[in-house]
Formats: structure tokens, C-alpha cells, sequence
């Protein structure tokens, strides 16, 4: 993409002018994608992304210039826009050569297929759903794809290279009647190739869909109330994800702003919680290599027993902490949707690890409950823990059982509190795909749990 | 080796032509930008750019198939046509497509760069961030300013394509932010983000972002919950913005025709209250919104979208306005991908906003929804939603309230609205308004 001699002249330029760590990332990407609506090919596209991104600390100081023109002139004058603000005197250090580290072999990538393949896929859910029930009236099924290829490189004179193909599958189905439209949704996503769309149950998926839209679009509405919650494996997990994985991110914690900064090797949960992350896990949709910053993917154990472990770290905020007199190490969370965006610390796959209940175990002990079968998305305020989720899939618990389907449910609390409140863990744990939002954009992540019982929380109806 | 836009241009279309595709476009963009963020007296962030990108749309057999790129070579060139004769081949959607000629009238004279933003240089910039962030500070009360932002951004757009159109623009823009906290005495954070758009030093200066942050997060500590109950309630203008703006992402006619809004069929019958009145202003020059053309190069117009609640037109690009056998409105998202807006609003009412409060007498103000990411659904309108405000008794705010969640439903609060004030200003989408009956669920 840029010869390593003029990569290397830009870090030393960089340090010259009064960098004292400089990195390089250069991001060469291809994405495409189909849509169905019904059984119509309704659009398709095409993207070719491109850019370079360049990052200059001077201590805690950090600048950053990202273009798609790589003149040299045109690279050199962001170089020095960007060093004029640091008010630094020249670096002496210069590297010279760099170790190259080369992640780019990957086996069996499928990196694209015929269209025709792809478009039998989309139509194919298209049938299967409307073959569910009348009251599906629409369908939206798509399949995209992205191919990455990534060079890395900075002033500790390290090159990093790697490939990244993340491919995904989304389908929606729409339940209508005279006065209103619910849908259903379900998805697929995996960090490899074409090759994914074997491993794909087609029936399975449109068939849940349209099954979630149908039982909402018939479902009551609930009048609320603080009580237990029963949270369904999976997707379950984007509560944790947002009530405590986003405090525990080095960018909050090195700056004492999330409520957990001070909290390592103290208590924050309950004794039967347990949670990791881990980026390690082979082909998982949150999965890599190596992060943004060219640190190597780890399994990283945030919580055990209860008690705080560990915080996900970025190299800046990671020196911040250090200098705060924390002494930790790189977890390898550096991360950044592209080139546009400064990386720092976020999750990977994030999860609960299992306990000791059946589920059917922990549905008994609710006399008056809800049971949140799907999650939709939700988000936190690292500030005061605040959170807040809407429920996709939700049913009454009665009597220790499953009751009828609720409707447009959400449930709000306090991260410290709720950790404390998870009481009951099921056995089987299972990973969700989801996509998380933060200041380094949006980024492929994996939620996950057993089921669970939260004994408390305040849930929204009318 | 990279190309100028007019020599990639020029082998895009030779490409299309080549490969028989009827008519085709390129959408041309640059844009710069700088963004400042400082806290505790630091330089946190200094984020600066400069990109080119191009989208191309192609019509082959009536089919039409769009790409993009950000590299400006021969060998992408000509790959984003072929891609697009790819995609082209595979879509099925028969609406007509139709380019335009650029032979319509625009409003030319509309000043949508400003130099002064040019001459502010970047020490004065952080300077002020700085300055800013310490004035925030003074208040004991604030704990801390996590960021103090100030940016700026300019924008070059033109559209070319094989019908004669020829069409560009710069705009460009600033704007400060500021995220700041306030501790309670028990060490509770409470936390206020407010931003806005300048066009000088001095509006900056006089807008005081900063210290409406401080006031607004100073108004929050010793937020409590309520009661569970039906209240009667204001919607700040702030918290109705995300309902009003679910509302109007309604009207799109992409969404209607596609069978994805339930305001299917509405046109001149009542879908608000009917002391509502919406509009759309694209030449208003004090909006970030305002616009000559629509991101097909189609002139923008002045319009009225609802008349005393009933509703008048919907959003239209040429597609759409061409499957319903009408002019487009000129709300084209880039190349015709979908619709969008330019700067749409709710008209003020004839009350001021203290006057609302005291009409309402007893109830609650909502000034927060949280959870906005994905608490509202767009296909029903139902939303559930964690919130924050005040409490109001014999027209007086006695505290602030939070925990709570109103659950309802955005096409039922727009029928619902029964009064409205006047604190809407110039470049706001609309006012605060009230709502008889709301239901909170709260302790």
C-alpha cells in the first residue's frame, strides 16, 4: 500500500517534531452487500474504503490525522499540523528498521461468491417466513461482506500486517394488522468468508423471526413494575455488556470516571458472577488476531467470584493508568471501526461464564416476573452506571411459569447495583453477535451468558 | 498513481459508456475537518482530516446499481463501474429511475459558506476550549469537564452526470460541545452534554454553551424518582426532538412505498394534533441543514408538510416522486439511495414556556430520554424509555426526577399534543409541548 521506507520516514518525522510514540494504520477495504425486500432484490452495493490514520503521543498528549491522500506532501503537512500543537521539543530517538510480524495467512477464506448463490439464500428466508403465518406481510433479508487488509506500524520500530473478512446474514420479518407492524429479527455473523453461509440453518432463522413478529404484534402491553427479571442466554448478555463491560474499558477507568476505577480486587458482584472476554475464540464474530494497535488478542478474566479482576486496556489510556500508579498490562482491546476513528480500549466477546441451575430451576423460583426472551440493544452512562434496554421478546412469569408475551418492555438500573442483584446462573452458556457504538465507532462484539435471574428491576410497560 | 476528479471522471464515464449503461452520475465529495477536545487543562483530542470519496450510479436495462470509492486511481475507476454493472445485473426493484438535468430553477444566491469560521486559527481554537472548560470550573459545584470540543468542518460536493448536470457547493460549519459533571453531597454523578453550531467569535461567546451545561447540570442534583402513575406532562424541546424526529423519518416516501410506514395513505388526513404545523426551510441560511440541491442535484424547495395536522405531502426523491406520478420534493440522500431533509421543523406555538408550565399547572417536565439507540421502534412507534426531568406542583418545579420510564407511543403522542410554546429558535426542529396523559412507571 505505502513502501516502508516512506512509513518510516513519517514515524521519524513524527518523533522529530516532538512525538514520543508514533503509529501508523492503513486500512486497504472491500465490503458488499445484497438486500432482499420480500423476494425482490431490492439493492446491492459495492464499497471500496481506503485511508490512512497517523497518531502521535506526547505523554498523555494525543494527536491524530487521518486522509486518503498519500502524497507524501500531503502526509508530511498533517504530521506537522498535528506536532504544533504538542508544544514538545525534538525526540532524539529514531528507528531504523522494522520486525515485521505477519498475520495475513488465513486458511480457507472464501472471500466472495457467485451472486446467484447469495441471492437464492435471501429469497429462500423470504419464503420460509411468509409460509409461517398470513399476518407476515414483509420481509428484509441481506448478506454482506468485508474484506480488511491491515498494516499497523510505530515507533517501538514494530510492522504488523493482517487480513481481517467479517460476513454476516440479517433477516427481518414483519408481522401486520389493520392498526400496526412488529417485527422479528435474527442474524448470523461470523469473522470469516462465504464460507459461513454452510453452516447457516436458513429454516431455523426465517421461521424464529416470523415467529417473534407474529407473538408480538398479539402480545399486551404490561403495566410495569420493580420485579425479577429472568434473562434469556445470548443476547441476554448485552446487559452485562453495557452495565459493566463499558466500565471496566480503560478509557473510562484511566480517567476516574467509570465507577469501578477503584474497585480492583474489591468486590462488585455477586458472589456466583464470573465474566470474560476473550478475543481468542476462533471465528467468533468479536474475534482477532491482533487489535488495533497491533497487540495480540487475549482471554482476559475481568471478574472471579464476584470480585474485580481486570480492566480492558489501550496503549494511551494504559499509560495513563501506569502513571496513576496502577501498574497493569496491555489486554489487547485497543480497537477502532476504521481508519476515521482513534482506537481505544473496547470489548471483544464479553461474557458471564456459567454456574450451577437448570433454567427451568430458576423460572420456578419467580411467582410474578418477567422472562426477556430477546434483547434489543441499550446503553450506559460509565459516569453513574445508569442503563437502560429495550426488550425485543418479553413474557409475564406467573406462578413459577411462562405466561403470555409482553410488548414493548424496558428495563433500567444502575451497573453496581445489578451485578449485586444477579443471584441465580444457568448452566449453558451461549454467545450472541451484536454491534457496539462508542467513541471509536461502531465495532463487531459478541454478548453472551446462561440464562439468569436478576432478583429486582425496574421494568417499563403502560 | 492518483487522479484528479475530472480525469476520474473521465475514465468512469468512457467505462460506463462502454459497457452500455443508459445514464450514469458521480458524486464528488472533499471535506476537511478539525475537532479539539480538552480536559483538565489538556490537549485530550486533536483529531485532523482531509478525505476524498465518489459514489457512482449507473442505470443498465433500467436497473440502477450504485458503488463507492476513496481511492482515485485508474485501476478503482474503472472497478466501480464494472461492480456496478455487476450489482445492475442482479436487482429486481422495477421503479423507473430518472436522472436529473439540471434544468430546473435553484437558489443560487444562498450563502452557505461562511469565511469567518476560516479566520479563526487553531491556537485561538484551543484557547478556547481551554477557556471554556475553566469557566465551567469556576462553579464549585462542577466536578469535572470530561471534554470541552471545539470543531470545524468544510465540505465540497459536486454532482456530474450524462444527462448535462453539472452541480456543486461548499458549505462548511463549527461547533463547541461541552460534557461536564456535578457531584451531589454523596458523591453521586450527575452529568450534562450540550452542544451547538457558531458562524462567529462572538456568537459563540454570547451563546454561552458552557455555562447553559452548568446550569442544566446543577438543576439535576437530588434527582429522585416518582411514583408509578399517569401524569400530565411537558415535553422539553430536547426530549420531544427524538419523537418528533421518529415522526418525520416517517414520512419518507421510500419508507411508505416499500410498505415500511404505517402513515401509508395519509395524504390530507390528520396524523397530529391539529394545532400542529410543520415545514420545511432548506434556504433558511442559519440552519446546518440548508441546502440548494438534494444529493441528486435536484433544486430543494420551500414547503408545508403538515397543515393544522393534516398531513400534505410526503418526502420525495425523483424515484419516488416518479412511482407516484408527481415532482420530487428535493430530498434526495446522495445518488437517490433514499431521502432525507433539509432543515424541517415544527412551527412555535403562541405560549412562552414558562406560560406552559403554568398551564399545566401540575404534572411533569421530560427534558432526557435515554436509551434513544434502540428504545424506540421505528415500525410501530412504541417506545420505552428511561427518562429524567422535573416535577411541577401548582406551577412551581419543586425537584428533579430520573428512574423513571414513560412508555407510549410516538404516532399517539403526535395526536395528542394539546398545547405548544413558543421556545423553539431559528435553527431548532421544534418546541416544547404538552401532553395531558402520560403514563411513568417510577416507584
Amino acid at each position: 500500500m505505502i513502501n516502508k521506507e516512506i512509513l518510516k520516514n513519517l514515524i521519524n518525522l513524527s518523533l522529530k517534531n516532538g512525538g514520543d510514540f508514533c503509529e501508523i494504520y492503513i486500512e486497504d477495504s472491500y465490503s458488499n452487500g445484497i438486500t432482499a425486500i420480500d423476494k425482490i432484490i431490492d439493492n446491492a452495493y459495492s464499497f471500496k474504503n481506503f485511508g490512512i490514520g497517523i497518531r502521535i503521543y506526547k505523554n498523555l498528549k494525543s494527536v491524530y490525522s487521518y486522509t486518503n491522500n498519500i502524497s507524501y506532501d500531503n502526509l508530511k503537512e498533517l504530521i506537522l499540523k498535528a506536532t504544533d500543537v504538542l508544544n514538545s521539543i525534538s525526540n532524539n530517538y529514531q528507528i531504523s528498521d522494522f520486525t515485521i510480524h505477519n498475520f495475513t495467512e488465513k486458511l480457507n477464506i472464501i472471500k466472495n461468491i457467485e451472486n446467484s448463490k447469495k441471492i437464492k439464500i435471501l429469497k429462500d428466508l423470504a419464503n420460509v417466513a411468509y409460509s409461517y403465518d398470513e399476518v407476515i406481510k414483509k420481509t428484509v433479508s441481506s448478506i454482506s461482506s468485508v474484506n480488511k487488509n491491515i498494516i499497523i506500524c510505530n515507533s517501538y520500530g514494530d510492522y504488523f500486517e493482517t487480513t481481517r473478512n467479517r460476513t454476516r446474514i440479517d433477516f427481518e420479518a414483519i408481522a401486520e394488522n389493520i392498526d400496526n407492524k412488529y417485527s422479528g429479527y435474527e442474524n448470523f455473523a461470523k469473522t470469516r468468508g462465504y464460507e459461513i453461509l454452510n453452516d447457516i440453518n436458513i429454516e431455523n432463522m426465517a421461521l424464529e423471526a416470523a415467529r417473534t413478529a407474529k407473538t408480538m404484534l398479539n402480545a399486551d402491553y404490561f403495566e410495569g413494575g420493580n420485579i425479577p427479571v429472568v434473562l434469556e442466554s445470548g443476547f441476554g448478555g448485552v446487559i452485562f455488556h453495557e452495565a459493566c463491560g463499558h466500565l471496566l474499558e480503560a478509557d473510562s477507568v484511566s480517567k476516574g470516571d467509570s465507577i469501578f476505577y477503584d474497585k480492583i480486587n474489591k468486590k462488585i458482584a455477586n458472589d456466583c458472577l464470573s465474566a470474560y472476554d476473550d478475543a481468542t475464540i476462533d471465528d467468533y464474530w468479536g474475534s482477532f488476531d491482533i487489535d488495533d494497535e497491533g497487540v495480540k488478542g487475549q482471554k482476559t478474566l475481568l471478574i472471579e467470584n464476584g470480585i474485580l479482576k481486570n480492566f480492558l486496556t489501550d496503549r494511551l489510556n494504559l499509560r495513563r493508568m501506569n502513571q496513576n500508579g496502577m501498574n497493569l498490562s496491555l489486554t489487547g482491546n485497543g480497537r477502532r471501526q476504521n481508519y476515521k476513528y482513534v482506537p481505544t480500549s473496547r470489548m471483544s466477546n464479553t461474557f458471564i461464564a456459567s454456574g450451577n441451575y437448570d433454567n427451568d430451576e430458576i423460572i420456578k423460583t419467580i411467582d410474578y416476573g418477567l422472562y426477556a426472551k430477546k434483547m434489543g440493544g441499550g446503553s450506559v452512562s460509565p459516569i453513574n452506571g445508569e442503563f437502560n434496554f429495550s426488550v425485543q421478546e418479553a413474557y409475564l412469569i406467573k406462578n413459577g411459569k411462562i405466561d403470555k408475551p409482553l410488548k414493548s418492555t424496558s428495563l433500567i438500573g444502575k451497573g453496581d447495583e445489578v451485578l449485586f442483584d444477579i443471584d441465580m446462573i444457568g448452566k449453558n452458556i451461549e454467545l450472541s453477535e451484536g454491534t457496539c457504538g462508542a467513541s471509536s465507532g461502531s465495532i463487531p462484539v459478541c454478548v453472551g451468558q446462561p440464562v439468569l435471574r436478576v432478583r429486582k428491576m425496574k421494568v417499563g410497560g403502560k | 498513481m492518483s487522479l484528479n476528479f475530472d480525469e476520474f471522471k473521465k475514465i468512469v464515464f468512457e467505462q460506463a459508456k462502454k459497457l452500455g449503461f443508459s445514464d450514469y452520475e458521480l458524486y464528488y465529495e472533499n471535506s476537511e475537518a478539525l475537532n479539539i477536545g480538552i480536559s483538565e487543562g489538556n490537549i485530550e483530542e486533536f483529531i485532523n482530516t482531509n478525505l476524498n470519496s465518489v459514489y457512482f450510479r449507473g442505470i443498465y436495462k433500467g436497473k440502477s446499481a450504485s458503488t463507492y470509492s476513496e481511492i482515485f486511481d485508474e485501476e478503482n475507476a474503472i472497478l466501480m463501474v464494472n461492480n456496478a454493472f455487476e450489482i445492475a445485473k442482479i436487482i429486481e426493484n422495477d421503479d423507473e429511475i430518472v436522472l436529473c438535468d439540471g434544468k430546473q430553477n435553484y437558489k443560487n444566491d444562498l450563502k452557505l459558506y461562511n469565511e469567518i469560521i476560516d479566520t479563526i486559527s487553531v491556537k485561538e481554537k484551543i484557547n478556547i476550549a481551554l477557556d471554556y472548560e475553566k469557566k465551567a470550573l469556576e462553579n464549585e459545584k462542577i466536578s469535572k469537564v470530561f471534554t470541552s470540543n471545539i470543531g470545524d468542518g468544510k465540505n465540497y460536493t459536486r454532482i456530474v452526470n450524462s444527462k448535462g448536470l453539472d452541480i456543486s457547493s461548499k458549505t462548511n460549519g463549527a461547533y463547541y460541545s461541552i460534557y461536564l459533571g456535578a457531584k451531589d453531597s454523596n458523591g453521586y454523578n450527575y452529568t450534562k452534554y450540550e452542544s451547538d453550531w457558531f458562524n462567529s467569535l462572538k456568537e459563540l461567546e454570547d451563546k454561552k454553551i458552557y455555562d447553559k451545561a452548568v446550569k442544566k447540570v446543577l438543576q439535576k442534583i437530588g434527582q429522585k424518582s416518582i411514583r408509578s402513575g399517569n401524569y400530565k406532562c411537558i415535553l422539553h424541546k430536547e426530549a420531544f426532538n427524538s419523537i418528533f424526529s421518529v415522526f418525520i423519518s416517517n414520512l419518507s416516501a421510500s419508507s411508505i412505498q416499500k410498505g415500511f410506514s404505517i402513515l401509508k395513505n395519509k395524504i390530507n388526513k390528520k396524523v397530529t394534533s391539529e394545532i400542529i404545523n410543520i415545514k420545511e426551510d432548506p434556504h433558511n441560511e442559519k440552519s446546518p441543514n440548508a441546502s440548494i440541491f438534494d444529493g441528486e442535484g435536484y433544486p430543494t424547495i420551500k414547503k408545508i408538510i403538515v397543515e393544522n395536522g393534516i398531513l400534505k405531502t410526503y418526502y420525495h426523491n425523483l424515484k419516488t416522486a416518479k412511482k407516484d406520478n408527481i415532482k420530487s420534493t428535493g430530498n434526495s440522500s446522495k445518488l437517490g439511495q433514499g431521502i432525507m431533509t433539509f432543515n424541517t421543523y415544527m412551527e412555535n406555538g403562541h405560549i412562552s414556556y414558562d406560560s406552559l408550565i403554568k398551564y399545566m399547572k401540575n404534572g411533569i417536565i421530560i427534558d432526557e430520554f435515554t436509551g434513544l439507540n434502540s428504545g424506540i421502534d421505528y415500525l410501530s412507534g412504541d417506545f420505552s424509555l428511561s427518562c429524567s426531568g422535573f416535577f411541577v406542583e401548582n406551577s412551581k418545579i419543586l425537584y428533579p426526577i430520573s428512574q423513571i420510564i414513560m412508555t407510549d407511543n410516538v404516532f399517539e403522542i403526535m395526536n395528542r399534543i394539546q398545547n405548544i410554546a413558543d421556545d423553539r429558535k431559528e435553527d431548532e426542529s421544534n418546541p416544547s409541548v404538552f401532553i395531558e396523559n402520560v403514563n411513568i412507571l417510577g416507584d
